[in-house]
């Protein structure tokens, strides 16, 4: 039980690694987000609890990688508390609502990991601008869509890993 | 009794607990266990720095191989033409290209000026929603926030330059937050090509890779296709002859440099070149503006080590003024109330006078000097 979510925090920071590299990119800042395919595998998988605390952690790993910012009075602001809150909101939502309606195969996992990419982009966007500033450089559509053409790749890995079968969501 | 409510329903305790926490965080983002967390972000962009050099490896390897092959052919290919000369021409002009944009590489004002740290990128967070550059040098190289960052790259010309990067915002001791000029949250002021007038350059142009400059005159003839029309933004011009200005007047690929006005960053650093006249914004224009460095394919940098200059002035000590009795109220205070405050006030300096009255009776009647007071009964029974 212990060493199954040893291994689960390392495929997070796998994942987390993998968001940070440039290995995946098409250029222009075009990239997938690997965090939450991670997140939709385990809602989906194990359930809305899994997805709350996957969420926040791989969420604050997130928005430690967003760094700090000095300002005038010399003090460091962070953006800690903004991932996790929408990856954790994400997770619950994937787990608990649509997970009974979710049948494994290539169009649903593009199909989920498209909507929900997009949901947490809209929300990440708004809660931005809520907090800090306006921010008109944010990608929605191609993210999500990148995200969801890697997505089942990167199912059927995480499944032979963890030995989940697809079964199991109905459980 | 609480954990045993709490194990019952742990999905809303631990939707509750996380949302709480992260709400909490964004409003208090400066304390120490927030703070915490984020020095996470080396360990990651070291381990993420880690996986691109293995990635570039195997790149490496396969472009290394396939240039080989390329060398064979022309290896081939040269026996065959070697008997011709031509190639000394050739490489005669390459050398003088060379020799060229050394020579104009010799004169870069920001080497001799301020001392420099040249350092390796770790990681670059474009797809963020707060794009930030990891570099591998901090505090312990004299790095401090505020510092420029630049670059060597290519200009519009195919000349070597320094082109602007951007700022360093936060700073560890091995560590350094750079915020490229790309960044939602970056604004600098630029000098418009071929005239002596200043704009702002903002990150937020809501275009990927582009920077967007703002609060350009209007006086300032930017795309010659394009028409002013005011306050709409531009407009093909009418008639066969679509433009009334002459070629001459374009900004469009010209090269646009830092002003020096800010503070930050040094005069006349290379940012990038005007690509397209952008909407009107009030009786400013505005135009889009790519970078001249390349944030995608950004592997080294330079850190100026150039602190900002004084911000603020300070009003010399001998030139201040004392004022005596300064009036220290609101200053829409009403002056008929002011001065009905300051008859009360003179009025209850006068009121300890009135005692006497209870003094020890005299022989005379007592007289009161206030006006409202009536005089003594026995006056008025005296008169009739």
């Amino acid at each position: 039980m212990i060493i199954e979510k040893i291994v689960i925090l390392i495929g997070m920071l796998f994942a987390h690694f993998l968001n940070g590299s440039n290995l995946f990119e098409l250029g222009g800042s075009f990239k997938p987000d690997f965090m939450m395919i991670y997140i939709i595998f385990f809602s989906l998988r194990k359930g809305p609890l899994y997805g709350i605390w996957i969420g926040f952690l791989g969420g604050l790993l997130t928005d430690s990688g967003l760094g700090g910012e000095t300002a005038a009075d010399q003090v460091t602001y962070y953006k800690i508390g903004l991932h996790s809150f929408t990856f954790s909101i994400i997770g619950y939502l994937a787990g608990k609502f649509t997970r009974n309606a979710y049948n494994e195969n290539y169009l649903s996992i593009s199909l989920y990991n498209f909507v929900f990419t997009l949901l947490s982009r809209i929300i990440l966007y708004v809660m931005f601008i809520l907090f800090f500033h306006d921010n008109l450089n944010y990608s929605f559509l191609s993210t999500s869509i990148y995200t969801s053409i890697l997505s089942p790749l990167f199912f059927f890995f995480l499944t032979w890993v963890f030995k989940l079968e697809a079964d199991e969501s109905k459980l | 009794m609480l954990w045993e409510k709490i194990s019952k329903n742990r999905e809303s305790a631990s939707l509750i607990f996380v949302v709480v926490f992260s709400i909490t965080s964004l409003v208090w983002n400066g304390n120490f266990l927030v703070s915490g967390i984020a020095s996470f972000q080396r360990v990651g962009d070291f381990i993420s720095g880690s996986l691109d050099s293995f990635g570039s490896l195997i790149k490496s390897v396969y472009t290394k191989l396939e240039s080989f092959e390329k060398v064979r052919d022309e290896r081939d290919s040269c026996l065959n033409v070697m008997e011709d000369y031509y190639k000394l021409d050739q490489e005669l002009a390459r050398l003088r290209m060379e020799n060229e944009s050394l020579r104009r590489e010799l004169g870069f004002p920001i080497r001799s000026e301020y001392r420099t740290v040249p350092s390796e990128v770790l990681s670059v967070r474009l797809n963020t929603i707060y794009r930030t550059i990891i570099i591998n040098k901090g505090s312990s190289s004299g790095i401090k926030p505020y510092m420029p960052v630049v670059t060597r790259t290519l200009d519009e010309k195919g000349n070597f330059i320094e082109a602007l990067v951007g700022k360093v915002i936060a700073v560890g001791s091995s560590t350094a937050v750079v915020q490229p000029i790309i960044n939602s949250n970056f604004s600098m002021g630029v000098s418009m090509p071929g005239t002596s007038l200043w704009a702002s350059l903002s990150g937020n142009s809501g275009r990927g890779t582009e920077a967007v400059l703002e609060f350009i005159d209007s006086g300032i003839v930017i795309d010659p296709k394009s028409f002013g029309n005011f306050p709409m933004g531009p407009a093909p011009a009418p008639g066969p002859y679509n433009t009334i200005f002459t070629e001459g007047f374009s900004k469009i690929g010209k090269a646009v440099y830092t002003s020096g006005g800010s503070g930050v960053f040094p005069k006349g650093l290379p940012v990038g070149t005007i690509t397209e006249e952008g909407p009107r914004e009030g009786s400013f224009k505005t135009a889009y503006m790519k970078p001249f460095v390349q944030f995608d394919k950004l592997e080294n940098v330079t850190v100026i080590l150039k602190s900002p200059d004084k911000w603020i002035e300070e009003w010399p000590k001998e030139k201040s003024i004392k004022i005596e009795n300064p009036y220290l109220g609101e200053l829409n205070y009403p002056e008929e109330e002011r001065k009905k405050e300051k008859e009360k006030e003179k009025e209850k300096k006068t009121s300890p006078e009135k005692p006497v009255i209870e003094k020890p009776i005299s022989n005379k009647p007592q007289v009161d000097a206030s006006p409202n007071q009536p005089t003594t009964n026995t006056e008025n029974e005296v008169e009739p």
